[in-house]
């Protein structure tokens, strides 16, 4: 899958743009806060039909317009454009067809980002783990992404019943479904750090997930006074640790930043080899500013990393090292 | 988009709150509604206006009524031992459309969704559960929706009903019939194979 164009109106700092990309390392320079991590924010708006930064769509929208329009055009046989717009209502069109679930754009394109908060993949919080994990799981099959979406509802729903002093009956039935998809998601989870483990290039950096409370019946029944009080759900995936080991020492309570951004780097290619040979679908890699705070042999071992693929980004503010890339420059 | 005039205005901007219309459609109804004969423009609006008063429910099974109990619970031909539970009165008018189910219904009127400030006490199931303790009723067939939502609903409504003699089903999912394999969705395919049926030998 190759984006070819790239149009946007009204989109952040973009008012009326028109981009060209090419297969292979596409760079985008410019200074600062000229559109470069907008055009990656862009193209991944009409991958996801969401923002990957996490933000409302009304906060897409240029200052002191009302709407904004995306669209990208695709070098590919079985889907060739994605549009997105907003005006008060989000509408995503997939080759004209309106897009109802995220699970359509989930299946039809495969994105792995790299932002400059990706490093805390290996030394933030654990959350930041499973969110790769989760992310990981849901490129690869729409059952585990089904999962994934239903997992999210049954635990916030059961801490509402929770919170608000619901009748036992509901929890007890909340609780059921909660242990189902836990064991579900916890069996996703498992499988995609093992076979993540199986594609990290470098032999010395490997995910540890250990799921550590047991979720049965009787481990809520015991909780259920403390959950009540509470007024959320105390055990679970949601609570599951995991982290990464570089030559035997925990990554996460260890590692330089040099090494937690060099880490960040092998695992988010092991995620897209994984994506790749799992799903059949190359994924576009999106790498925002990934240069930065790398030495200049890294620099140039990164940017033949991103060339690998079938299409990357790559963004940067300062002077990129030679290489054959198509550039892209902003801010003329 | 704003209108120099008012009532136009009012009429796009109310349009506009269906389903499915957008601004630009919104406008094009507008501009047809204008060109229409006066008469007829008001039995549109009169048929709009009256509907909330004049729909009623079902004080049975809350289905969709002139008033009193509905065509489907007053039809003494149809099976009154088997009772199947739908999330919407919609759902009724799709079940009745393909004409094959001949016991009767029960409308919980929507699924659990706290985050919505939808709790079982919002929906009819406490009629349900009276309705089966009055006894003749043989089977609850559970139809709330495949989503998580309608099988989380499904299982609370198992829940109220245990210890109650009463057979509970629910409905079968799968593959639609006369479609094919590969424009089925993952999940579907997954699903139907897990449910799969034994075909028996001769």
């Amino acid at each position: 899958m190759i984006v070819k164009t790239l149009r946007a109106s009204n989109f952040r700092l973009l008012e009326e743009f028109s981009f060209e990309f090419r297969g292979g390392l596409n760079v985008i320079e410019g200074p600062n806060a000229t559109g470069k991590t907008t055009i990656l924010e862009a193209i991944g708006y009409c991958l996801r039909g969401k923002s990957m930064l996490g933000s409302q769509d009304i906060d897409a929208v240029s200052f002191g317009k009302d709407s904004f329009y995306l669209r990208t055009d695709f070098d590919q046989t079985t889907k060739s454009r994605v549009e997105v717009s907003f005006n008060g209502r989000k509408s995503v069109l997939l080759d004209g067809k309106p897009v109802r679930t995220s699970r359509a754009l989930l299946e039809a394109f495969k994105v792995v980002t790299i932002t400059p908060n990706s490093s805390l993949v290996a030394v933030g919080p654990p959350s930041h783990r499973r969110e790769l994990l989760d992310d990981t799981a849901s490129q690869i099959s729409p059952v585990w992404s089904a999962v994934i979406s239903d997992f999210r509802v049954a635990l916030s729903e059961r801490n509402l019943a929770l919170k608000n002093d619901k009748p036992q009956k509901l929890v007890d039935v909340m609780t059921l479904d909660f242990i189902a998809l836990s064991k579900k998601l916890r069996e996703a989870r498992l499988e995609v750090a093992r076979m993540i483990n199986s594609f990290m290039e470098k032999a010395n950096t490997r995910m540890d997930f250990s799921p550590l409370h047991p979720i049965e019946i009787d481990d809520f029944a015991r909780l259920l006074p403390a959950e009540r009080a509470r007024g959320m759900t105390l055990i679970g995936p949601h609570r599951d640790d995991c982290f990464f080991v570089l030559d035997g020492k925990r990554v996460d309570k260890f590692a330089s930043t040099g090494e937690a951004r060099s880490v960040m780097l092998t695992v988010k290619i092991a995620q897209a080899d994984l994506i790749s040979k799992v799903s059949g679908i190359e994924p576009l890699l999106l790498a925002d500013d990934l240069l930065a705070e790398l030495d200049r042999e890294r620099q140039e071992e990164a940017l033949k990393l991103l060339s690998k693929y079938c299409q990357s980004f790559l963004t940067c503010a300062c002077k990129t090292p030679e290489g054959s890339y198509n550039l892209i420059r902003t801010g003329q | 988009m704003n209108y120099p005039v008012k009532a136009f205005q009012e009429l796009v901007d109310n349009l506009h709150k269906l389903p499915g219309i957008g601004p630009k459609t919104a406008e094009r109804l507008s501009l047809f509604i204008l060109g229409m004969d006066p008469e007829e423009a008001r039995k549109i609006s009169d048929a709009i206006g009256k509907l909330h008063e004049r729909v009623k429910r079902c004080p049975v099974c809350f289905n969709l009524s002139d008033g009193g109990e509905c065509p489907v619970c007053l039809d003494e031909k149809r099976d009154h031992s088997v009772v199947l539970v739908v999330e919407e009165a919609k759902d009724v008018l799709a079940i009745e459309r393909a004409g094959s189910f001949s016991g009767v219904y029960h409308v919980i009127g929507g699924t659990i969704r706290l985050a919505s400030g939808i709790g079982p006490e919002k929906l009819n199931i406490d009629g349900l559960i009276a309705r089966v303790r009055n006894g003749g009723i043989k089977e609850i067939i559970l139809a709330t929706n495949l989503t998580h939502e309608g099988n989380l609903t499904a299982m609370y409504i198992k829940k109220e009903l245990d210890g109650i003699d009463v057979e509970i089903s629910r409905i079968a999912s799968g593959i639609p019939i006369g479609t094919e394999l590969e424009f089925a969705d993952g999940v579907t395919l997954t699903e139907s194979i897990k449910g799969r049926v034994h075909l028996t030998k001769e």
